[in-house]
């Protein structure tokens, strides 16, 4: 499923004394298969752009089409609802999306409401909640009875039992403990490579940004701002900076060094790896090894 | 600052109809003035902890000290007006239709004098960078701008004891660095005591003090760099160490001698100069 936003605008509660344009003027198109990260500071409109992937909000201008779907202001939400099984959401805050008074039931919800038999449900959830880091016990427990991090993990179960063929992630690692987070992001970059999911992703890692992604989208003050590979992205690093946002930690070291011993690291430096790679060659070329 | 503002004892939590303790025998002291960060792994009783601090769930046994007092029935409404905490999910937290009147709620309900308390507002309110949004609803607000205002609601309180159960973790780096930069000064200028929980590392590095949690005990407890010197450990309790350090171990096994002694970027950047200029 191709995605393409042309000039879509959003605002919230038009036509009354409190309207917001959250967004406007997007022209995006993400093809299918792709994993692209969306990155931008606080208020900058993501979280509103995502809703318009599966028809939660309607743009207020413009059009989104995804695949055979085509979303506009005077479109009948009604018929999007199929879209919401074919895109999944997992929202910036889980507590939003959790309602259920077992996990298990929370699980199942999705996949049942999309015609999914219980008994397919139920080990769809096993299954899912193996994905997410979490033990078997859980899913007799209440949803609101667990901790930040482990809601966190049953909102995405809850997606992931859906198959959809895109997923969109809000900041999927916000609250997870250090491993929690290497490993979703491992498993969602798996998912993605496996069964060629397009993959949408939010999030104020840099890191995450320039390791997974294929194209980056930036977005400022409710537009997009810029669109490109993360190396495109980060080699401009006064232009990020000057918008408030980092760049990717490796990227920061290289050019700190850089500018102290006033020589150019000839490496992206978007990995670790690849730093250390710039760095070691650095060291070796001065002390005339190698 | 050597003064004890917070001690705990052999704290013990089990919440109903859970086969285990959330919380099993956890001790520790805190300093007045002091930045305590609290790490550990999802589920290891971090937010149980600060609630027990709270006043909010009451310990199976062991006793909480506050300001001098044991914390119980009698004392919690005394103790709890001296503290504040940012909860995980500032939904949580808001009352006030406003982003101005939630931020003041807590303050009339102080019975702050009404001169003094659009004052602090103001002032908490520019703090976190939310003078634009005086008037939105704080249920409207996109999730990090959401953080913000809660943070101003407790900062408006001028707490002596401030609790920030992961209230950042939504914020843009920049934003981060920004509003913890804020606390910070506060930190310093009330001397206010802040506990921090956090799974964001370049935020451990700057506390004064750091206690380890792994399924609801105290594991370690230290300055930051002894916590970070356990290397290997953390990450068997799922931890991390901060991407100095593992940089840092990554060209001392490539044979540049790093010392290890610093877990910032500037810092390392500063070795590897005084390293690269001697060569
Ligand atoms: N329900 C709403 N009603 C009115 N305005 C809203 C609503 N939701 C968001 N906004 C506003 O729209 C703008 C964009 O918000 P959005 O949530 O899309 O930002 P974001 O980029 O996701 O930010 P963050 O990184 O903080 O989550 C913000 O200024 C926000 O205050
Ligand atoms: N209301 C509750 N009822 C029953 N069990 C609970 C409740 N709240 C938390 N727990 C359990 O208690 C343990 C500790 O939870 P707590 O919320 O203190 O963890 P945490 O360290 O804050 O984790 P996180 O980093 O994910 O926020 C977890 O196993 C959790 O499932
Ligand atoms: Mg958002
Ligand atoms: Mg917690």
């Amino acid at each position: 499923m191709d995605i393409i936003f042309k000039n879509v605008e959003h605002i919230y509660h038009a036509n009354t004394p409190f309207s917001q344009r959250a967004i406007y003027d997007i022209e995006l198109s993400i093809r299918s298969g792709a994993y692209v990260a969306i990155i931008g500071h606080t208020g900058s409109g993501k979280s509103t752009l995502l809703q318009h992937l599966n028809g939660l909000l309607q743009p207020t201008n413009g059009t989104v089409s995804i695949g055979e779907y085509t979303i506009t202001s005077s479109q009948k939400p009604r018929l999007l609802k199929p879209l919401r099984q074919k895109v999944g959401i997992v929202f910036q805050f889980p507590e939003h999306q959790l309602f259920e008074e077992t996990v298990e039931k929370d699980i199942c919800f999705g996949p049942m409401n999309f015609g999914v038999p219980v008994e397919e449900a139920k080990k769809r959830a096993k299954e899912v909640l193996q994905l997410v880091g979490l033990p078997e016990d859980v899913l007799n427990k209440s949803p609101f009875d667990l901790s930040g991090g482990q809601m966190r993990r049953v909102a995405i179960a809850g997606i992931l039992a859906m198959e959809p063929d895109v997923i969109v992630l809000d900041e999927p690692t916000a609250g997870l403990d250090p491993k929690g987070r290497r490993d979703l992001m491992e498993m969602f970059a798996r998912l993605h490579r496996e069964r060629k999911l397009t993959t949408i992703l939010v999030t104020h890692s840099m890191e995450d940004a320039a390791k997974y992604a294929d194209y980056i989208v930036v977005m400022h003050k409710g537009t997009v701002w810029k669109t490109g590979t993360p190396q495109q992205i980060f080699s401009d690093v006064d232009a990020l900076l000057q918008l408030g946002l980092d760049v990717p930690e490796t990227v920061l070291i290289k050019r700190k060094l850089e500018e102290k011993i006033g020589r150019e690291i000839p490496s992206p430096c978007l990995t670790m790896e690849q730093l250390t790679k710039g760095i070691h060659a650095l060291f070796a070329r001065v002390s005339g090894h190698e | 600052m050597e003064e004890v503002v917070l001690s705990v004892e052999h704290l013990f939590f089990q919440y109903p109809n859970q086969p285990n303790d959330a919380v099993r025998n956890v001790t520790f002291q805190i300093k007045k003035g002091e930045w305590v960060a609290i790490v550990g792994h999802n589920g290891s009783g971090k937010s149980t902890v600060a609630k027990l601090l709270m006043g909010l769930l009451i310990p199976k046994s062991g006793t909480i000290k506050i300001f001098d007092r044991v914390l119980n029935e009698e004392t919690i409404w005394d103790i709890r007006k001296r503290m504040g905490i940012v909860f995980q999910n500032p939904d949580n937290q808001f009352v006030g239709t406003t982003v101005q009147d939630d931020v003041a709620f807590g303050l009339e309900n102080n019975g702050v004098p009404r001169e003094q308390m659009i004052d602090r507002v103001k002032k908490a309110i520019q703090q976190v960078g939310m003078e634009e949004f005086l008037l939105r609803e704080p249920h409207s607000l996109s999730g990090g701008q959401k953080q913000r205002v809660a943070i101003a609601g407790i900062i408006a309180l001028e707490p002596d004891i401030i609790i920030l159960d992961e209230a950042t973790s939504m914020l843009d780096p920049k934003g981060r660095r920004e509003v913890i930069e804020a606390i910070y000064d506060l930190k310093v200028k009330q001397n206010m005591t802040v506990i921090s929980i956090t799974h964001d590392l370049e935020e451990v590095v700057k506390a004064d003090n750091v206690i380890v949690m792994n399924e609801g005990t105290v594991m370690a407890e230290g300055a930051p760099m002894q916590i970070f010197s356990l290397g290997k450990k953390l990450e068997d309790i799922r931890l991390d160490l901060p991407f100095a350090i593992k940089l840092q171990n990554e060209l001392r096994s490539m044979g540049i001698p790093m010392q290890i002694s610093d877990a910032s970027i500037d810092g390392l950047v500063n070795e590897l100069w005084t390293l690269y200029s001697k060569m």
